[in-house]
């Protein structure tokens, strides 16, 4: 009893404002852990779905702003589907909003389909980004949930985590990463030059 | 049969590839799986190396400095719609304009190329474009039939019970959802790109006179599935159900057809029908959630379809765009051209018709007086 009046006595001599800002520093250290263990993955998978440095970068501090938000009410455990599933959906939607804008803007402009063989540039550059349109090429032509897993495992996410994240069945989770494996697979071979065209270029 | 006898499966195959060395009684036995696993192995190779971006440094403390300062600046500004969108950017903003036209460019490069674009459009979302007929013979119709008949009241209230539970069903169609015009003039005017008939072959009536005309608007219908129910129902037949996403975090998924605005003509001549129909084709919308090609294949397994039905939807290429009309064994049916489109022409003793579809909008015309719907079909056009 003696140590409970104790407890409360210092608990009371403690100013609220200051017991306020404690909570608030823990709160901080939590998210501050938090976006230290996850940011990594986040943005490979953001990486992955836009293909871009820069715009991965930006969705990714989206996610962890959505996080900041909500992070009172997330448990560590289901944490890491959250975030996944809050970053696949951001993406996907940063995708098909950039998508949109620029098949207004190739209507409006009545542009040819740009098969540019070269654009400026070093010509590193250039191989980087036509390898880079190739990838974004073959993973948007299959399907939202295909793409999901994929981005998701080859961003080190567990089987688990990805069945959470995308609302499938964990054990479907192998049988649709085989099948969107190999449908990657077949797209990008399609979109992708024949050897003899690249040692061509390399002479 | 025991598990270590049966072949493994994709999944099961895949999950061998994640742990190494795992032992496997039946793959060391199994040469085919051994193949197989070979495959799977081949192929989440390209995927890595596919989707192995070029090493980027990611410095975390940097992008958590960043949010920090993003964190601060948006807590002294007022939090409004704008200010948060102009916030959100406001990095990419700095990527600069010559940067932005390149990212452009090659962006239009990726987005113009057909497999993109027409994966974009049809995913998930289901058009009729085809149409192909599937035999039906007889003796499955008149089991099914028969067998309707034998169930008892309690049998037939149990299924009615369970159909309850699997799924509900709701439309915006009502009594209003369809109207009758008084005429072709009307008609036109409330359906615009109405086709008619200026021959109606061996039928007897004026083309530009039909006895009623009517005028379907546009709605839409939904079937909400109980997943968990549907599961259950699936793994009862024996059937798989990994087309169907996980109940739990999927209770629902909502299958909905858009319907658009159509018009059909009908012509009532000595007890004989003539109908001329359009519409643009409706469109199935299937929640990204349920794997149709899984569930196709699932569904396909069902025991008591029977094998020649089996194979003639096997064969069935484009069958998510592709209209399946069931023909009764007797009828005949075969391809047809109707201006520069393909059709579906099905005749039998008591009816004919012909479906086709031209630049997105399905027509059909039918009747049960022996006049040549082809003819009819091709006879059509815009109401003057």
């Amino acid at each position: 009893m003696a140590t409970a009046k104790t407890l409360l006595a210092s608990s009371d001599a403690v100013p609220a404002d200051t017991r306020r800002t404690e909570s608030a520093d823990a709160e901080e250290t939590r998210f501050e852990e938090r976006f230290r263990r996850h940011y990594a993955t986040v943005y490979g998978v953001l990486l992955r779905l836009t293909g871009n440095p820069d715009e991965a970068e930006d969705l990714a501090q989206e996610v962890f702003l959505r996080l900041h938000q909500h992070q009172a009410e997330l448990d560590d455990e289901r944490l890491g589907a959250w975030l996944y599933r809050v970053a696949l959906n951001t993406g996907f939607n940063a995708v098909r909003s950039r998508r949109r804008a620029l098949q207004r803007l190739l209507r409006w402009a009545r542009l040819e389909p740009a098969h540019q063989h070269g654009l400026p540039g070093p010509e590193e550059d250039v191989v980087a980004r036509d390898e880079a349109r190739r990838v974004r090429q073959a993973l948007a032509g299959l399907r939202q949930r295909d793409q999901a897993v994929l981005v998701l495992r080859y961003s080190g996410v567990s089987y688990a985590e990805i069945a959470e994240a995308t609302g499938i069945k964990p054990g479907s989770v192998g049988t649709i990463l085989t099948r969107a494996e190999r449908a990657l697979r077949e797209r990008y071979t399609a979109v992708t030059p024949e050897p003899e065209e690249e040692s061509a270029h390399d002479a | 049969m025991m598990p270590e006898q049966r072949c493994l499966s994709d999944g099961e195959l895949r999950d061998l590839i994640e742990r190494p060395g795992a032992p496997n009684a039946h793959l060391e036995r199994c040469p085919a799986c051994r193949a197989r696993l070979e495959r799977i192995r081949a192929d989440a190779g390209a995927a890595a190396a596919i989707l192995t971006q070029p090493p980027a440094e990611i410095d975390v403390a940097r992008a958590y400095h960043r949010w920090r300062q993003r964190q601060a600046t948006s807590s002294r500004t007022a939090p409004t719609m704008k200010g948060d969108l102009m916030h959100r950017f406001s990095r990419t903003q700095r990527v600069g304009l010559a940067g932005a036209l390149l990212a452009a460019i090659m962006a239009l490069a990726l987005v113009a190329t057909p497999v993109t674009t027409l994966a974009d459009s049809f995913l998930n979302q289901f058009r009729i474009q085809h149409f192909t007929a599937i035999t039906i013979p007889m003796d499955l119709v008149q089991g099914l039939g028969a067998q309707a008949q034998a169930m008892t009241p309690a049998d037939k209230a149990a299924m009615a019970g369970e159909l309850q539970n699997l799924g509900s069903f709701s439309t915006t169609f009502n009594m209003q959802s369809a109207a009758k015009a008084g005429s072709l003039a009307e008609a036109r005017q409330q359906f615009s790109g109405l086709d008619v008939p200026s021959s109606l072959s061996s039928f007897q009536g004026d083309a530009a006179n039909p006895s009623a005309i009517y005028l379907g608007k546009a709605g839409s219908a939904s079937y909400a599935l109980n997943v968990a129910e549907a599961d259950k129902l699936l793994q009862s037949l024996n059937i798989g159900t990994q087309g169907l996403p996980n109940p739990q975090t999927n209770p629902t998924v909502t299958f909905k057809l858009d319907v658009n605005p159509s018009a059909v003509m009908l012509w009532q001549q000595n007890g004989k029908h003539l109908v001329v129909g359009q519409t643009e084709s409706p469109v199935l919308n299937v929640p990204d959630s349920v794997d149709m090609d899984q569930l196709r294949d699932d569904l396909m397994q069902f025991p008591l379809i029977p094998a020649d039905i089996k194979a003639q939807l096997n064969g069935v290429t484009d069958w998510k765009n592709t209209l399946i009309v069931p023909v009764p064994q007797g009828a005949t049916h075969s391809d047809v051209t109707i201006g520069n489109a393909q059709g579906l022409l099905v005749q039998s003793d008591q009816l004919s018709f012909v479906l086709w579809q031209d630049h997105g909008v399905l027509h059909v015309v039918a009747t049960d007086s022996g006049a040549n719907v082809v003819d009819i079909a091709k006879s059509l056009k815009p109401a003057a």
